[in-house]
């Protein structure tokens, strides 16, 4: 690497949804989570400097309003290595109560008075994964996001996904005097020079790019269940039951609205109450976690069943007369019949009803919230199904949307939820798992 | 009896709800039902005239708009015999093929033209009931009703069990000459001439209520499940499973708002729609099903429990309390949290949660409807549960209310539920059969 090059390593990593068994996961059921197409990214650039030369760490998290700058001097003297000095990033290890209180300590100091907790716990993650995967190098590190915080959407994972990736792909290719990551280095996928197109990470340092990943939620989380840092870095479907992750790289890829319905809620209190209930009622709560576990199953083997273009209905009404009829009226007639008459596939109406008996069950034990239910009346009117996703209470809806529903019709949609105060957008779901890519600017790039 | 005297039988006969496990049933899950304690009454005069005046027999059924009045000697040559000269009250007949189609074509050749099928059948039931079990007397016969038709909550078995029981008390009282029903009447409790009130049918008597009011839906619905007619007959509260009826003597009353959307519904459709869930997602709608069943067990438990006055929260808010606030305050300012910290006991509590399950796992096979959402939102605005109950689809809806609610707060519910359109009465569920 020329001296003054400026390397530019960006990572981006998607957030998830739940489709089925959030809730009755910890009870023994399946779940099935998805990669939602929204990312996280991180931008971290390196740019060697003279010898000499004061060196800084630079860390901007715009949306949490940090901006910090530090020496490496200063924070050498501060944390006091030993893993400061002997990064090992092939090396995965949770960051010691010691290490997150000293962390924990230089952070709160360093931002400005009453940062938020979340703001706190964000930096010291970065602080551990960068400590211990790249070690002090003078670098400025960017991290950006579409997801919403605290909405379900597993926005923290694709923090620690996105970051743990750069700062890998970023010490494999530093020719490190330390234990280099030759393997990514030899395999070379992760070095290709192509500016502006996004890789996959590869299979091997997935593993590698999850378990930091996890480290980094257990900052976050404290004891998080492993599931959101997995779809965000291996993407896809990924199946869960009893502890075990199974990833399925499912050939239907689905379309959907994802509303937020804005509500704030208690995670541990929700989850308590579900626990609560099922000690009241033992009998029907059983079979409810049982009839969601069967919902979960069924929805895994649709999404692995091989794409089936038959169409469900008699209704020979395609996308292309749904354009022309759109043509034919002003914007403000689209009736919501012709809305509710879009085509399906057989395994679009199946998903579509089996998501409607998801967010039965889940009013059944309890979670739903009156805002949850609103969003699913003003879908349902379309003959649109939804339910929560993840923790409810609040939170996210996901609406399945048919493949052949044109984006004027979605629009109408987006237009009835947004009138009621929601924030809704359309995304794809069961997409690509995190990925990289390098620019070299020799001239020193932006500054 | 004196000539001349008249001599009127009433007898009333109360409608039920479905307190949970409807649909499931079919599929095998216990269900549990009570009687609602609005009724239909049939209203029967006999009066002996003096021989050779022309007898007739009267029916009104004002709310189906039927009014005749048939000559009995008309009746006898049309119909004839020979169940019309020797009716055999004691013996539970069915009513067949040939006598149905007999009856049936009288009838729509008696009443006016283009008479809905539902009237048709009411008829052809009250003529069946009639000349088996009275026979040919010249009475005036008039039902009314307080319950809904086609709303789910037994109009059509409570018509036939207050048919039934009042011809039968009425042909106890003859000292017919064929096969009089000896046994009530020297039990009496079928004879008492107390005017004003009303009293039980005995046990044994009820098995015969019950029996021909069966065979009178058959004519009505075709194949009933004989729940309708039992809970009418002998009240309280009934749980069935896999086709058999177990009445339970419940000392635990409930009180409840019942609301009806007002809304048509196909119950074939339905109970079909759930059939091909079930079809198609075999493993999810099986564990449903347990679930419903699951809830309508605890449910007849929580019935059968002693009442336990225990009261479910820390807030001391009694009764007066509810009382002494509400002088203070103009109506229109009743706070929603009023109304919903009203205390409940535990049992209270309970079932409510068994009632927000049951709804939310009915949604889950397909039987709901906006309508009935709706007013399930509303009720949970004031912190009360409801489910529909029957068909789904539409029908009824049913919440229920905490014995410590007081009425004012009750109204209050009722007039957000009448602003949306819907029809609201409040009843009391679990009460006595037949009278």
């Amino acid at each position: 690497m020329e001296e003054g090059a400026e390397l530019v390593v960006e990572a981006r990593a998607p957030g998830k949804v739940i489709l089925s068994g959030e809730h009755a996961v910890v009870h023994g059921t399946a779940a099935v989570a998805a990669a939602l197409g929204l990312y996280s990214t991180a931008r971290i650039r390196h740019r060697p400097l003279s010898p000499g030369t004061e060196e800084f760490l630079v860390l901007e998290l715009p949306q949490l309003n940090v901006h910090v700058s530090w020496s490496l001097k200063m924070i050498e003297e501060i944390l006091d290595p030993p893993s400061l000095q002997y990064p090992n990033p092939l090396v995965v290890k949770e960051c010691s109560d010691l290490d997150m209180t000293r962390l924990g300590s230089f952070v709160v100091k360093q931002l400005s008075w009453g940062a938020p907790k979340g703001t706190v716990a964000a930096v010291t993650t970065f602080l551990f994964l960068y400590t211990s995967i790249l070690g002090l190098q003078p670098i400025t590190v960017r991290v950006t996001s579409d997801l919403p915080v605290g909405a379900g959407l597993g926005s923290s994972a694709a923090y620690c996904v996105c970051l743990a990736a750069a700062l890998l792909d970023l010490a494999a290719t530093f020719d490190s005097p330390t234990e280099a990551i030759t393997t990514p280095k030899e395999q070379g996928s992760q070095k290709l020079a192509d500016t502006g197109n996004w890789h996959d990470v590869d299979e091997k340092n997935l593993e590698l790019v999850n378990k930091w990943a996890f480290e980094g939620e257990r900052i976050i989380h404290g004891r998080p269940s492993g599931i959101d840092n997995t779809v965000s870095s291996y993407g896809y479907v990924v199946r869960f039951k009893q502890g075990e992750l199974m990833r399925l790289h499912s050939p239907m890829p689905l379309r959907m609205l994802l509303t937020n319905t804005n509500v704030g809620r208690n995670t541990k209190a929700l989850v308590a109450g579900v626990g609560e209930r099922a000690l009241r009622h033992p009998a029907a709560m059983a079979a409810i976690f049982k009839a969601i576990d069967g919902i979960a199953e069924e929805v895994v083997s649709i999404l692995l069943s091989p794409s089936n273009p038959g169409l469900d209905s008699d209704d020979e009404h395609e996308h292309k007369d749904e354009a022309r009829s759109w043509q034919q009226l002003p914007d403000e007639c689209l009736p919501k019949s012709d809305i509710a008459s879009v085509v399906r596939t057989k395994e679009e109406a199946k998903l579509e009803e089996l998501v409607e008996m998801n967010q039965g069950l889940l009013q059944c034990i309890g979670v739903s919230h009156v805002s949850i239910e609103a969003i699913c009346q003003i879908t349902a009117a379309f003959k649109l199904q939804s339910k929560l996703t993840g923790a409810g209470g609040g939170g996210c809806v996901l609406t399945l949307l048919p493949k052949q529903m044109s984006s004027t019709y979605v629009e109408v949609v987006k237009v009835d939820l947004e009138g009621q105060g929601f924030s809704c957008f359309e995304a794809a779901i069961g997409g690509h798992g995190v990925q990289v890519r390098q620019e070299l600017n020799p001239d020193g790039g932006d500054e």
